[in-house]
């Protein structure tokens, strides 16, 4: 474990999770009576390689009660009842070993990892729908490590239009997004209206590049102009959100971080930025290489995705139980921290946890755990054997669906999984 | 036949062929199907319709070239006798004339067309495999005539699925839904290509045929799994073909860095910028992705360069800030230090360094940051040449990166006689004439008025946007941006970052234009001058390439080999010919791959990453045929790796060496980055080396590594060598099939080791050796503790200094008054000995059993401070079951619960083998009053050993703190005669390269072990010298005075404890390791054996058409941004036949890359 110097790592999850200013109170006041309950939350993190097969995946179903945690899973023991790993999934259209979240989180298939159009992911499609009262649609947390993710994925959220969202990819960043700087409301006004002004300038161009260009070019060059439409939109939100201050940052952030705090970092600012009304949606491609130099290991993360025995086994054991403990800190903290009306967080929220890929190369039966209040008669605590080959397209369905999300497909899927419900 | 796309409904045109199978849409890029004519999909025997395809030789041949207004599209070639080869590539012809006349559906047409070739070409794959069994498709010299006798492409696996499958997945009975009677063997559809993957699945997973059913035989099974696997690849590829579509693409990093470099003559730190995030060549438009992100990150990033840019202004130029520093010449300082404080703005400084040296030295030179925990940057070296009381003057550029501050200036001269550093200058920032910086210059001091600022926008705008032009309103954008901004106070430099920087962030300038409505037309002359400056230079063309394009020259022939001869020579021409390389040996794999700290800091890390490219640089300009990739009678290094390839040689920076007779190295595979590229974990992978070899020599990439295939798992890893674990790949059918033509192409690089040094040997465990307890983890594993005795925890060394020789961190001991036992897990005796290192107090209370079948059968005693070799004799027990107990029953003590002696015992490395570990012999352990026969020379040792000021130390030792603070000496044994496997010392003091033990035979130095801080066990192999007469050197010779205040004499070295030993402290486990030899046979695809590397090689010169295949068409997809598609292949296949007379020069490649009519087009 690696030295963290000039930080307290108790001093600042205490003086985190104490924080309670909410000054967003007025969006929610004014909360219109639908279907759909605008509190709810929903949060996808994702592994990239798999896990240890041996020591990580229950052989049976069963309550976690009844026939116990396996070694991988034990690091989750606080809260075995309110976790339920799905066995036997499949991820239509998938085919490659290496790529464990480049269509976790859309379903979308493809014949080659590199040529493929990536459809709309779960947590955009949702926050279409429950986002409307937040400061931010939906925070897509990200690493620079794309290591079991994907050579191509650079997070798991993908918009309509197939592209990739780009990830806020370190912490400090999102620090920054998420907490005031000293401007006054002055300032950021005019500082918005200026970029409004140079993206305007920029949009000047359009008429002359896209004269004369044939129709796939100027399906590529749209991206472009998609980017320019999506600042402005940003700008536009920021506007509506413009007599809300920020909140104050509860906590200075802190001078020298490894991977393992990095990771909680943001899964304390997730926390805090939901709990603050910020967003009721965000996705973290989780990093893998900083998490295990933090762990003393020089090992690389798809060397030793392949095991092997010895050393290499028992880090492999190791990271799977880091990242277990780190789930588990992250359900802790969900649990712990309450939303403007006193309910703990946990209550509101559609947790997921997976990657495409099982083990090795293995993507068939690949891992994915529910956790969270959000749908109430979700089965949880259990090791949940669904049908054989479930697609995952189904279980994103059903799970939005029980989100209130009004949508009767999702990507390629096939139909509801009744079984993830009581 | 004609039909309408299903998305977009354009009317479309198919011949016959293409009846019934998925293509891409032209127009909307949607993977429609061509419809049936009627509900057969034989492919027809017949092949009139690719006739039509591919042309009537004879008419379209006659046709005339388009006209000079577009960019030729006849080959203007040097050469002559070009009659057959217009004749033979009708398409283009046909495809060029039919742009010209711009009717839609004749486009469309010929795009299908292209279709129908890809599918004939992937049919003639098929075909070839069919040939030979297991053997890799041979796409070399695919003519379409071939194409006539194509078989459906799968239909080699019917009598395997008939035999083994539809016996449950039939009309009548079809379990799991799943009916396999009437499958398409086709694999032209999708639907198609996803069942059969889902085959493929269940065949990797082992979960078809079920266990109750006929088994296929290994064979068989790999053949099925191999034609699958092989054939899905090509099937995924086929069914992506855009039909040669280059897509518009914007700036890579590279292509930005030096166009801004060529802008503003600012060389942009590479940190500035996120790395690219591309798959295939990183000019591939198709696969680039853009976002708001990047639009953000360019605004800001402009807005730094710019300001930056325009910072210099306020600056006096050509400034010359001098730090002025001399030092006596002091011969025990080695480094020479300067603070130059900074800040990171990225600006470029000129060091001048002036120094001595009465010694050839190098010295290395590098700066230290101030705000950043990581090693200083190598930024130059110094050559110093033994010239007395001569001046020398160096000169050494540096630029610092987002988030350094630059600060601490380090040279180090070394030891070097009379080698001191008489000045350090810094110059800049440096500004370099640039366009950006005349135009600023070009403003009136006082006042400019909006006509001037206009004015240097507009040139500006012109020259950033490649001569393309833009529409006025734009520049009227720009200028309401600055009069914002010059109104709310700002200067009027300042106001005028903002609108440039919208310049370099614009669409214009981030993206390459092609102006047509139309695929596939012909570049206009500018957009040629335009792809040609991105291809060799990464950059824009300059004021010369734009002339000859306005003045319509870059068609002649004379003028365009000339202009490449002139981009090549140009040092603009480096970052694209090294990013190729790169890219084509797939380096960023070396990125990721982990190599041992020292050589990381040595600079080994950036030398190896920087040959590929030195080496590929060389070859381009001085005109080498493309076989020496492969091998060649020099290399081109600096003298790092010099070093490490063992080249005797006086070069400092990268340079021609030509290599001595019968050397290893020569050509790219033998290079160290590749080397290291093709290891993981610490050893070589021929599985990686392999596939490396096959995607870029042979030009024959493996399949991706496919889904569901179960992962070997081996106890071996560390007891077999390479060849043996890979070998472990054909056990099983699934792994085999693949792994059959990779490993062995990988096998024949095995002489040399993961970081690339040359070997005939290699180091394993040994096999036969069961490791019972070595203590060495958290806890006692699967020993089972009872009582106090034995705390929880393993001891560390640490808090058991008063034992001598454990290994490496961890021991089993009892501490205290406390009783208890230690259990080993039962074990089957299998072995003659239980050998062990055993400690304590000679007292029967404490000791260690031997228990067979539940009877205590022999018992063993500590009876030193130091842990010393034992062992049990079970010959006479194989076959029983056993167990170790460790006892002490004995509650006594002196109160100190680290002492051995008193009631104690200590236990480590339990292990069974068929031989009894030999009793270490002590070479010396410093206890007497003298040195004895030991040597003396200098005043350091003093005459006799030192008592140790460490406090848990007992006994005296050698230490060189005796003398005067700067003394040195050395202290000698006599010869001895080497009886053991290791020889293992303690070693502390300081970490100082002058003070080490050196192991020596007949005066030579064997090894050496430097000098560490705190105690540490540390062993010399001498396994190789058994027999032989050696003879340990301790030396002092570090005169510096530096050193804490609480050691009372500064930097010096102790040694203690040195002994032979059957059992080494070996820091990197503790297993016992033996040699054997390395067997590099192995072979190709092709099922041509070598036994060696120098036969890889021979093996690959055979096939260099490969390689020139591979480099060529990697050449033109690099140039053109799109991958390389069957429909391109006929071309690709004549130029080489062309470039084949000429022994595939580079430069005669590289020409031709731009001659090619699919350079030259949309």
């Amino acid at each position: 474990m690696s030295q963290i110097v000039n930080f307290s790592r108790r001093s600042f999850l205490k003086s985190s999770s104490a924080f309670l200013a909410l000054p967003c109170l007025d969006t929610f006041a004014e909360q219109k009576a639908s279907s759909l309950n605008k509190n709810t939350k929903m949060v996808f993190l994702s592994r990239g390689y798999g896990f240890v097969e041996k020591s990580f995946y229950p052989t049976k179903a069963g309550r976690f009660s009844d026939i116990g945690l396996t070694e991988g899973l034990a690091p989750l023991g606080k809260h075995k009842n309110d976790v339920s790993l799905l066995g036997n999934l499949v991820n239509l259209g998938h085919s490659s070993a290496h790529e464990g979240s480049l269509t976790f989180l859309t379903g979308a298939p493809y014949s080659h990892p590199y040529k493929m159009k990536n459809t709309i992911s779960c947590d955009q499609l949702a926050a279409e729908y429950l986002s409307e009262d937040v400061r931010y649609k939906s925070l897509v947390l990200s690493t620079d490590d794309r290591n079991g993710h994907g050579a191509i994925a650079a997070s798991l959220s993908i918009d309509k239009r197939g592209a990739t969202i780009p990830g806020i990819n370190k912490s400090l960043d999102l620090y920054r997004k998420l907490f005031s700087s000293n401007e006054n409301t002055e300032q950021i006004r005019h500082r918005i209206n200026h970029k409004g002004s140079i993206l305007d300038v920029v949009k000047l161009d359009q008429k002359n590049i896209s004269r004369r260009i044939a129709k796939a070019d100027q399906e590529k060059l749209q991206e472009y102009f998609d980017g320019v439409r999506d600042i402005e939109n940003a700008l536009k939100r920021q506007t509506l959100w413009l007599k809300t201050p920020k909140p104050q940052a509860p906590f200075k952030y802190p001078a020298d971080i490894d991977g393992e705090m990095e990771v909680k970092l943001m899964f304390d600012m997730i926390v805090l930025a939901m709990q603050t009304g910020q967003t009721n949606i965000a996705t973290y491609m989780m990093p893998q290489a900083s998490l295990l130099r933090s762990m003393g290991s020089g090992l690389g993360p798809h060397a030793l995705s392949h095991y092997g025995h010895g050393e290499r086994l028992e880090t492999a054991k190791q990271l799977d139980a880091k990242k277990m403990e780190l789930l588990s800190y992250f359900i802790d903290k969900l649990k712990s921290t309450k939303d403007i009306n006193g309910q703990a967080l946990y209550d509101s929220t559609l947790l997921a946890y997976g990657t495409n890929i099982r083990t090795g190369h293995t993507t068939r039966n690949f891992p994915v755990i529910l956790s969270g209040g959000a749908i109430k008669n979700l089965r949880l605590g259990e090791s949940l054997m669904l049908p054989r080959n479930t697609p995952l397209q189904n279980v994103w369905l059903t799970l939005l669906q029980e989100c209130s999300i009004p949508i009767d497909k999702f990507s390629i899927s096939t139909g509801r999984v009744p079984q993830l419900l009581s | 036949m004609k039909f309408y796309c299903n998305h977009c409904e354009q009317k479309l045109e198919a011949p016959e062929e293409i009846f019934g199978t998925e293509i891409a849409c032209p127009a909307c890029e949607q993977i429609v199907l061509v419809p049936l004519k009627d509900n057969s999909i034989e492919i027809s025997s017949e092949n009139h319709s690719v006739s039509i395809a591919r042309g009537d030789d004879e008419s379209i041949s006659t046709q005339e070239p388009v006209p000079d207004t577009q960019l030729g599209i006849q080959r203007n070639k040097i050469k002559v006798s070009k009659n057959n080869r217009n004749s033979s590539r009708p398409s283009q012809q046909k495809q060029s004339s039919q742009s010209n006349n711009k009717k839609r559906t004749v486009l469309l047409l010929s795009a299908i067309i292209c279709l129908t070739f890809g599918t004939y070409s992937f049919l003639k794959i098929e075909t070839n495999t069919n040939d030979n069994n297991i053997s890799m498709s041979k796409s070399e010299n695919i003519s379409v005539n071939e194409a006539h006798h194509e078989s459906l492409p799968l239909t080699e696996l019917k009598p395997f699925i008939n035999k083994y499958c539809t016996d449950c997945h039939n009309a009548e009975k079809q379990k799991g839904n799943l009916r396999l009677d009437n499958v398409d063997y086709t694999l032209k559809k999708h639907s198609s290509v996803e069942n059969w993957s889902n085959i493929l699945d269940a065949l990797n997973l082992s979960e078809m045929p079920p266990r109750k059913a006929e088994q296929p035989q290994d064979k068989e099974m790999m053949m099925a799994i191999a034609a699958l696997t092989e054939k899905l690849t090509v099937a995924h590829k086929t069914l992506a073909q855009t039909g040669g579509v280059i897509k518009m693409r914007h700036l890579n990093k590279r292509e930005y860095r030096n166009n801004i470099r060529d802008l503003f003559g600012f060389h942009l730190p590479d940190n500035f910028m996120p790395d690219d995030i591309t798959v295939g060549f990183d000019t591939n438009g198709s696969n680039q992705q853009f976002s708001y992100k990047d639009i953000e990150n360019y605004l800001e990033l402009g807005k730094w360069i710019v300001g930056t840019n325009i910072d210099t202004f306020h600056r006096d130029w050509r400034a010359t800030r001098a730090y002025h520093k001399k030092w006596d010449s002091n011969p025990t300082v080695e480094h020479f230090r300067h603070y130059f404080q900074y800040g990171p703005d990225a600006h470029r400084y000129k060091f001048i360094i002036q120094a001595y040296s009465e010694e050839d030295v190098k010295a290395k030179v590098t700066m230290g940051y101030s705000n950043v925990s990581k090693t200083p940057d190598i930024i130059g070296w110094l050559d110093l040449k033994a010239k007395k009381g001569e001046k020398q003057k160096f000169e050494i550029f540096h630029q610092n990166k987002k988030g350094h501050n630059g600060q601490i200036i380090d040279i180090e001269v070394g030891r070097a006689k009379g080698a001191y550093i008489a000045e350090i200058v810094r110059e800049g920032p440096i500004r370099e004439d640039s366009l950006f910086h005349d135009l600023i210059k070009s403003l009136p001091k006082k006042n400019p008025s909006e006509q001037d600022i206009a004015r240097i926008l507009r040139t500006f705008a012109e020259r950033a946007f490649r001569d393309q032009g833009f529409d006025p309103s734009y520049l009227n954008g720009l200028m309401s941006i600055y009069k914002t901004n010059k109104e709310s106070g700002k200067d009027v430099l300042a106001a005028l970052v903002e609108p440039f920087s919208i310049i370099i962030s614009s669409p214009s300038f981030l993206y390459i234009k092609e102006k047509s409505m139309e695929e596939s037309a012909l570049l206009n002359q500018r957009e040629y001058a335009i792809r040609l400056a991105n291809f060799l230079w990464s950059s824009a063309p300059d004021e010369e390439l734009y002339k000859l394009a306005k003045e319509g020259k870059l068609n002649d022939p004379t003028i365009r080999k000339k202009q490449m001869y002139r981009m090549l020579q140009s040092s603009k021409a480096d970052s694209s010919l090294e990013s190729f390389i790169n890219q084509w040996l797939g380096m960023t794999r070396y990125d990721e791959t982990d190599i041992p700290d020292y050589l990381e800091h040595s600079g080994f890390r950036t030398s190896a990453r920087q040959e590929p490219a030195e080496y590929f640089k060389h070859l381009v300009r001085h005109n080498k045929p493309v076989d020496e990739l492969i091998d060649a009678d020099f290399v081109v290094v600096d003298h790092v790796l010099a070093k490490h390839y063992g080249i005797q040689t006086d070069i400092n920076e990268f340079q021609k060496v030509e290599l001595p007779k019968g050397h290893p190295r020569g050509g790219l595979l033998t290079q160290a980055a590749f080397l290291v590229m093709g290891s993981t974990n610490g050893r070589t992978s021929p599985t990686i080396r392999g596939t490396m070899l096959r995607e870029t020599f042979l030009h024959n990439p493996p399949p991706l590594p496919p889904p569901n295939v179960p992962m070997i798992s081996s106890e071996l890893t560390n007891s077999a060598t390479v060849r043996e674990l890979v070998e472990l790949h054909q056990n099983t059918p699934q792994c085999a099939s693949c792994h059959d033509r990779i490993d062995p192409i990988g096998l024949g690089l095995e002489n040399f080791d993961y970081l690339g040094q040359f070997r005939t040997t290699e180091w394993v465990n040994e096999k036969d050796r069961v490791m019972l307890g070595d203590f060495e983890g958290a806890d006692y594993t699967k020993w089972h503790a009872e009582g106090g005795a034995f705390l929880p925890k393993r001891e560390s060394w640490v808090s058991s200094k008063r034992i001598k020789n454990w290994v490496n961190k961890g021991l089993a001991k009892t501490s205290g008054y406390s009783t208890g036992t230690l259990t080993s897990p039962e074990f089957i005796i299998d072995h003659k000995y239980c050998n062990f290192l055993i400690a304590g107090h000679n007292n029967k209370k404490v000791r260690l059993e031997l228990i067979v079948e539940n009877e205590v059968v022999d018992i063993a005693l500590g009876n030193s401070t130091h842990l010393k070799p034992n062992h049990f004799d079970l010959s006479e027990y194989r076959g029983k079951k056993a167990q170790l107990r460790l006892v002490d029953e004995d509650s006594g003590g002196n109160g100190d619960g680290y002492r051995v002696l008193n009631g104690n015992i200590a236990l480590d490395e339990v292990f069974l083998a068929n031989y009894k570990l030999k009793e270490d012999v002590i070479i010396a352990n410093f206890e007497g009053k003298d040195f004895g026969d030991w040597k003396v020379t200098g005043t350091a040792f003093g005459d006799k050993p030192g008592p140790t000021h460490w406090r848990d130390y007992t006994g005296t030792i050698a230490s060189s703190n005796r003398g005067a603070m700067d003394a040195t000496g050395t202290l000698t044994s006599p010869e001895f005669r080497i009886t053991h496997k290791y020889i293992n010392l303690r070693v502390s003091g300081t970490s100082s390269k002058y003070l080490s033990v050196q192991l020596i035979q007949n005066q030579k130095v064997i090894d050496t072990i430097y000098g560490s801080n705190g105690w540490a066990p540390r062993t010399f192999d001498v396994r190789k010298l058994l027999g032989q007469k050696v003879q340990i050197k301790i030396i002092d010779d570090d005169k510096s005075i530096r050193g804490s205040h609480h050691r009372r004499h500064g930097v010096h070295i102790v040694v203690d404890d040195i002994r032979q030993s059957d059992s080494p402290f070996n820091p990197r486990g503790n297993e016992a390791r033996v040699e054997v030899p390395i067997d590099a046979t192995g072979y190709l695809p092709s099922g041509e054996e070598y036994t060696d590397f120098r036969g890889l090689k021979k093996s690959l010169m055979k096939n260099k058409r490969r390689l020139a295949e591979s480099i060529y068409s990697s050449l033109l997809s690099y140039g053109i941004g799109r991958e390389i598609e069957f429909i391109d292949e006929e071309e690709i296949h004549q130029s080489l036949n062309d470039l084949q007379g000429s022994n595939f020069l580079l430069q005669d490649l590289l020409y031709e890359v731009i001659n090619s009519p699919i350079f030259s087009k949309k």
